[in-house]
């Protein structure tokens, strides 16, 4: 292991110190410097969407008793399943109960065949059209869609 | 009040850009083995015109992110600038031509796959022209065959079932909870039809010996099972896991045992004592890079131009020869930013996840593929290193795949749903 990277060491020193093994190591460095200047941009990028979904969802959150979860997918699924984006831990829940969908600034319900069903403002729908502060339900669990401010983003109430 | 930001700026990548080619460009004027210095001249002309006109041509596009798009030009000019110096520096107009295909085939790519819901419903179009594509293959290549020739140029039909097939597992990821009793077995319509596409694919490039993409298409059909797990509505249960690893395990034994002549020699073929043989381009290929070493030879000044296929099955040690072996591994560097960049702004939905991980399985296997077959860890098969090799059908859809994957940053959510006025009788209630 160590005459293997005496020897690389080696090979890299000796085609270095030549002029041709100089300017293609600084181009390289620079190859280098420019994909890692591309690739941290990226995080601004981030950042910058982040903000502009926001925007573009107008702020909107999942309010029910206790939590204040902000919508940031364009298919976010409710159910009693762990691995649905939205859990709802109780029993009158089907384990995939319902898929809420964002597009072109109008949120879209649809029920995926639940036992229970889902409703909105007490009407038992297949698929629905969500207006904000629409009352929704799936199984025993009430919740509604409100318009929250940036600083709300993923913070729990207080419990009364 | 404070204005909010519309687009972020760019000019610093841009100028990066440019300096990293003119670098480039200037270490084949100083170092570089060239006739005639208008061949330099011409060259550089070209790429760094092209910069200029991409830069302003994305300027215009509306998008949430853009590197991708600076990551793909610095990626494609630096391909023009090492496809240029083999043997002796030149302008490659072919390989010029072809770029500039790719970089139309990109925006196509990413304007077809943005809309998620518009590209759901063309999922008949998908299977549609999947089996064109076979059809054409069956019909116009030969059993032993991959190419069609078209004069001048040929293609190769079987590279363009790469995206449709991505598109086809992205699209079948949706209706997941709705199962159809079918003999004994409850299956899902979509995942069968996925299924059932991937083992045409399979038996065809088998019948046309197009083995080297078989792993490919393995790794997307691989991948979108395991998206399948991870998805909510597929409900993959682990018997059904277990039951594909098996099927998968016995037919890839069934393979070997059943693989042609030839394949079965590559598997156990010694290059070095078969050099003018079975290993001639794997021997050439390892002693090229080891002659390159670290910073090359000074472009234009390799040898491996000499031996078959070198700018296309062994482009990465014809490069590493001529700009040593840090030059090409980072270049391939270059291509996984490419891909990790849809780590950093990830998909908004499942249909752009899917699309994202095929995509990255594509490259990552024939990147693998063709590095490591160059260099004799594994068998050798001739599939091209993305970007990097010459190859129009190669380049075109390579550039397509990442125009889907900038889709999966930059995605569009429009599903023209027109909210219903509310009845009279509800508005009385």
């Amino acid at each position: 292991m160590h005459e293997t990277l005496s020897e690389f060491l080696k090979g890299f020193g000796e085609q270095i110190v030549t002029f041709k093994g100089f300017a293609c190591a600084f181009a390289l460095l620079f190859v280098d410097f420019c994909a890692i200047a591309i690739f941290c941009k990226s995080y601004s990028e981030k950042k910058f969407c982040h903000k502009k979904w926001n925007r573009r969802f107008e702020y909107l959150a999942l309010v029910d008793e206790n939590r204040v979860i902000p919508i940031e997918n364009s298919e976010i699924l409710l159910g009693r399943h762990r691995s649905s984006d939205i859990q709802f831990p109780d029993l009158s829940v089907s384990r995939y109960h319902a898929v809420l969908t964002f597009s072109d600034g109008i949120l879209l319900l649809d029920d995926l065949n639940s036992k229970s069903g889902t409703y909105v403002n007490g009407k038992r729908i297949k698929s629905a059209v969500i207006k904000i502060n629409d009352e929704i339900r799936i199984g025993a669990m009430i919740f509604s869609i409100k318009k929250i401010k940036d600083g709300d983003n993923g913070k729990r109430k207080k419990e009364a | 009040m404070v204005k909010e930001k519309k687009k972020l700026n760019y000019f610093f990548i841009r100028l990066l850009i440019l300096l990293t080619h003119s670098i480039l460009l200037g270490t084949i004027y100083l170092n570089g083995n060239y006739t005639d210095i208008m061949e330099v001249i011409k060259l550089s002309a070209v790429v760094l015109t092209s910069d200029i006109i991409y830069f302003i041509i994305a300027g215009c596009m509306e998008q949430d992110t853009y590197t991708v798009d600076f990551l793909l030009i610095l990626i494609m000019n630096i391909s023009m600038i090492f496809q240029s110096c083999f043997g002796n520096v030149h302008f490659n107009l072919k390989h010029f031509i072809t770029i500039v295909a790719g970089m139309v085939t990109y925006h196509i790519g990413y304007y077809f796959t943005r809309n998620s819901f518009k590209s759901e419903k063309l999922k008949p179009y998908y299977y549609a022209g999947t089996i064109l594509l076979i059809g054409v293959i069956v019909l116009f290549t030969g059993s032993r065959s991959m190419w069609i020739d078209f004069g001048a140029f040929s293609i190769q039909p079987s590279e363009f079932m790469k995206p449709l097939f991505i598109l086809i597992c992205a699209t079948s990821l949706y209706k997941q909870q709705d199962k159809k009793k079918i003999w004994y077995f409850m299956v899902t319509p979509n995942n069968l039809a996925m299924f059932a596409m991937a083992a045409v694919i399979f038996g065809l490039q088998w019948w046309c010996r197009d083995l080297g993409s078989i792993p490919t298409f393995a790794a997307v059909i691989g991948c979108a099972i395991i998206n399948r797990m991870c998805y909510p509505r597929a409900k993959f249960s682990k018997k059904k896991i277990v039951f594909l690893v098996v099927m998968i395990l016995a037919a890839a034994l069934v393979a070997i045992k059943f693989a042609p002549g030839y394949v079965k020699d590559r598997l156990y073929v010694d290059i070095w004592a078969h050099m003018d043989g079975n290993g001639y381009q794997q021997s050439r290929a390892l002693i090229a890079i080891a002659e390159g070493g670290w910073l090359g030879k000074g472009p234009g000044f390799g040898r491996l131009y000499k031996v078959a296929a070198y700018d296309t099955d062994i482009v990465f040690s014809a490069v590493s020869e001529e700009w040593g072996l840090l030059a090409v591994i980072l270049f391939v560097v270059l291509i996984l930013l490419l891909l990790a960049t849809s780590l950093i702004n990830t998909p908004r939905c499942y249909y752009h996840g899917t699309i994202a991980v095929g995509v990255t399985a594509v490259f990552v296997v024939q990147m693998s593929l063709n590095i490591f077959g160059s260099c004799n860890l594994i068998p050798f098969t001739g599939v091209t290193l993305p970007f990097l090799s010459n190859g129009g059908t190669s380049m075109v859809t390579s550039a397509f795949l990442v125009g889907m994957l900038k889709a999966s940053q930059s995605p569009v959510f429009v599903r023209n749903i027109v909210a219903k006025k509310p009845d009279k009788s509800e508005k009385r209630g």
